[in-house]
């Protein structure tokens, strides 16, 4: 068993190897490895080895003149996958393109930060822009067309991106790309066994404005539009979303069963002065559900707000505030029951030398039907 | 040989000591931008060698600068954080990895040996680097672009 797990990371590792170095073989490469343990315990449950979590990010990005090329692997015990795989262009000296899988250009927590959690002041991320494989609610990767570029006004820039390409597929059994026991969650197409059919296309803008290009204020906006797949064991949960709902309004004739649309629009803030740190962002989701005979129309929006402060070079203490609004009975959250409507957390993180850190974690969430309260301490580092 | 303390009472030698000491010329710290000699290109804006060390592209003609952190002696990286980059070595740092790790942008190279500095700069023309001054003038195949930072007394 212990050998199966370790010959599944060792060709992730050996893929991941085999195509850094047959793309940059004569590139000036940039290798990033962020090894990581979680442990988590949630109250009330027994802990056992499966709470202890260990995982690895594989990154390499070069240049061979204006052409440009990106890999990420990822590996835990039950998942390795390619994170991300993009060829890209120089279009000019401050707007590139981008073909293959990649981040959803959403938001701020989302496009600063995805695996590589060292990065990251807390260990766990805010529930809106938690990860689709693992429960969140918005499509983590596009497989596509990725443009984006900076626009500079003296001191000031705006940053913008558009991403275009397949998103994910709803997997009500879980085993998204982090490999969900029983959550239900988004997977991503996977780009080295790619079956495009069981994937629609979606579209993401997204605008940032730095009022100094060299600082880390920034203010922005996006838009997100997708349809979801749901997968052929999904109509057994339609059935039960139109039994519950038959007598809502906002139904339209369903003629396709096989598709949730999903639009999602968002502001984010990220704030820094000298220890203060403030994290903000405010998402309004809007779905359509199909069920047998009906296609489900839902709305509610979510914030969350991250509150850091750097006692010195080494603590940082930080609370976070996740919030819903308007959720009651929306069938979208309803399908994804790994979505935490609200939830209240505080960590610190000591940051070691060599770019280690060490975090610990406490946070009480609310599942919509079940409250829990979870602890997490985690080991990552940057090599 | 001349016993000066013949002639000088111990208040006038610790006088004329002082007096020699204080007409010494004073040499202070000075942080420079350094390139190849062969280097010709206007000096950069304070903004412009932020942007470069924080891994952001600046041209001059039709090439990009490339900037180079000297990581050779911490006293000197130490006082380009404070006084060039304004933020703190961990955080710089992370900022570096993480424009790397979203953008794919190459990350801002590091030395830490003169050697290699050397090497690299005369390997580029458009590559830079920081160091103090009395260093830059010791080699004349480096040439310093601007100052950055001097030390007040």
């Amino acid at each position: 068993m212990l050998a199966a797990k370790f010959n599944q990371l060792l060709n992730v590792v050996l893929l991941f190897l085999l195509l850094v170095s047959s793309c940059l073989v004569k590139a000036e490469v940039d290798f990033l490895v962020f090894p990581e343990v979680k442990i988590q315990h949630t109250n009330g449950s027994s802990f056992t080895e499966k709470n202890i979590t260990p995982s690895v990010a594989l990154f390499a990005a070069g240049s061979f003149g204006a052409v440009n090329v990106l890999v990420e692997g990822y590996a835990a015990e039950k998942v390795q996958h390619l994170e991300r795989l993009q060829l890209g262009i120089n279009v000019t000296e401050s707007t590139r393109i981008w073909f293959g899988r990649h981040h959803n250009p959403y938001g701020y927590w989302h496009t600063q930060y995805h695996h590589g959690t060292f990065l990251q002041t807390s260990i766990s991320r805010p529930s809106i822009a938690d990860l689709g494989g693992a429960g969140g609610i918005i499509p983590s990767h596009s497989t596509g067309v990725l443009f984006e570029g900076e626009l500079e006004q003296q001191t000031s820039a705006w940053h913008y991106s558009a991403s275009i390409g397949y998103t994910s597929q709803f997997m009500p059994a879980g085993g998204g790309h982090h490999g969900g026991d029983s959550t239900a969650s988004l997977g991503d197409l996977d780009i080295l066994n790619p079956k495009i059919k069981e994937h629609k296309l979606g579209y993401t803008v997204r605008l940032t404005y730095l009022p100094d290009a060299l600082a880390e204020i920034k203010l922005g906006g996006f838009i997100n539009h997708g349809n979801i797949m749901l997968n052929t064991s999904q109509s057994e949960l339609s059935e039960s979303v139109h039994d519950e709902h038959e007598e809502e309004h906002g139904h339209e004739p369903s003629t396709k069963h096989e598709t949730i649309t999903l639009d999602v629009f968002g502001i984010f803030a990220n704030y820094q002065h000298q220890a203060l740190r403030l994290i903000s962002e405010a998402y309004y989701v809007s779905s359509k559900v199909p069920t047998e005979t009906l296609v489900k129309k839902n709305s509610f929006s979510a914030a969350y707000l991250q509150l850091e402060y750097a006692l010195d070079n080494n603590w940082t203490p930080y609370i976070r505030v996740d919030k819903s609004f308007s959720y009651r009975n929306d069938d979208y959250l309803d399908l994804l029951n790994g979505y935490p409507v609200s939830a209240n957390t505080a960590g610190i993180r000591l940051d070691l030398p060599s770019n280690n850190a060490i975090k610990l974690e406490y946070s009480k969430r609310d599942f919509n039907h079940q409250k829990t309260a979870q602890w997490l301490v985690n080991w990552s580092a940057a090599w | 040989m001349i016993n000066i303390s013949k002639y000088l009472s111990p208040t006038g030698l610790t006088t004329l000591f002082v007096s020699l000491l204080l007409s010494l010329p004073v040499f202070s710290k000075e942080l420079v931008l350094v390139s190849s000699v062969n280097a010709n290109y206007e000096p950069l804006s304070s903004f412009e060698v932020r942007k470069i060390f924080l891994g952001y592209p600046i041209k001059r003609g039709n090439a990009s600068i490339n900037a180079i952190r000297n990581k050779i002696d911490e006293d000197s990286y130490q006082i380009f954080l404070q006084k060039v980059i304004h933020l703190s070595a961990r955080n710089y740092e992370r900022r570096i990895m993480s424009k790397t790790f979203r953008t794919g942008t190459p990350a801002v190279g590091e030395i830490e040996t003169l050697s290699a500095l050397k090497d690299k700069l005369h390997r580029n023309e458009f590559n830079v680097s920081v160091m103090w001054l009395e260093d830059a003038q010791l080699d004349s195949s480096i040439k310093v672009i601007q100052r950055l930072w001097k030390e007040t007394n």
